[in-house]
């Protein structure tokens, strides 16, 4: 029996809300380090909540910190669906590719290194 | 040769036997699906409404107006839901348990849209369709098709393309 397909993920959160991001984009997990230090809900446009040191995904030199919980999982493809084109139009949310349903909700999936290159 | 008189019994029988073709004289008629926000109530052309959905499960999305109440997985397929209220410019109520979400879909675009209830899905006539009255207020004149009579009730029928349009393009 051949096995679902999946993705790799990091998921984590920001903002009170469930993200997630390509495991190939992210090189380690680290909590310090010489990279620029970003927080990753000024990328998104959402309130920093946690003032508390937080762990970092380290992305070129970049370290991008992100709330708990974080988890490196793998991800049934069948879970992975395209924005609602009218969600694609009107979220505030910047780097969205993808909208991820699993048994916890909704998670978005993330384009970090395109948000930082930008 | 001798000929017998045509009598009116003959003719009448000749054209019963023949029949003739049935004319259809029904006026042309039109799906209407009715629901309501509070005590207003409004239609959309059945046409643009794909499905009826009851206890759908609404997943929460952030960044996204306060007008749409997320996304619901369909069979599969994932749509957005945006609040009719807040698209009309009502204000917000809590969601009982009459609340259905409509399944619109245009040759644009498809979405869901929360309603307070669903009253009817209707045959009316065209005719019974009226032109919007001058006295409609400003901001519902570019969504309203028209006006009918349900129940004693004016109901707007509403442009559900016009609204998506204006939806995508953050006008409402």
């Amino acid at each position: 029996m051949a096995q679902a397909e999946t993705l790799e993920i990091i998921s984590f959160a920001a903002g009170a809300c469930r993200f997630a991001v390509e495991a190939r984009q992210v090189e380690a997990l680290l909590s310090d380090g010489p990279q620029t230090l970003v927080a990753v809900e000024s990328l998104l446009g959402l309130p920093l909540l946690e003032a508390a040191p937080r762990p970092c995904l380290r992305l070129g030199k970049y370290r991008v910190s992100v709330s708990e919980p974080v988890d490196l999982r793998s991800l049934p493809v069948d879970s992975i669906y395209p924005l609602p084109e009218l969600v694609a139009l009107r979220i505030q949310i910047k780097g969205v590719r993808a909208l991820v349903l699993d048994a916890h909700g909704a998670m978005l999936l993330l384009d970090l290194r395109g948000l930082l290159a930008s | 040769m001798e000929e017998r008189a045509t009598t009116l019994d003959d003719i009448l029988a000749r054209k019963r036997q023949t029949g003739g073709e049935v004319v259809n004289v029904d006026e042309p008629a039109v799906k209407l699906v009715f629901c309501s926000l509070g005590e207003q109530w409004y239609a959309f052309y059945g046409e643009v409404i794909r499905e009826v959905l009851a206890d759908h499960e609404v997943y929460y999305l952030p960044g996204c107006p306060s007008s749409m109440e997320g996304v619901i997985n369909v069979r599969g397929d994932i749509e957005s839901v945006i609040s009719l209220r807040s698209v009309l410019g009502l204000p917000e109520v809590k969601i009982a348990a009459s609340s259905r979400i409509l399944l619109g879909k245009t040759s644009a675009m498809s979405s869901g849209i929360r309603v307070d209830c669903v009253e009817e899905v209707l045959d009316v006539l065209q005719s019974a369709i009226q032109s919007p009255p001058h006295t409609l207020p400003e901001h519902l004149r570019p969504v309203v098709l028209g006006i009918v009579m349900y129940h004693e009730h004016p109901v707007h029928l509403l442009d559900l393309a016009r609204i998506f349009t204006d939806y995508r393009e953050g006008l409402c």
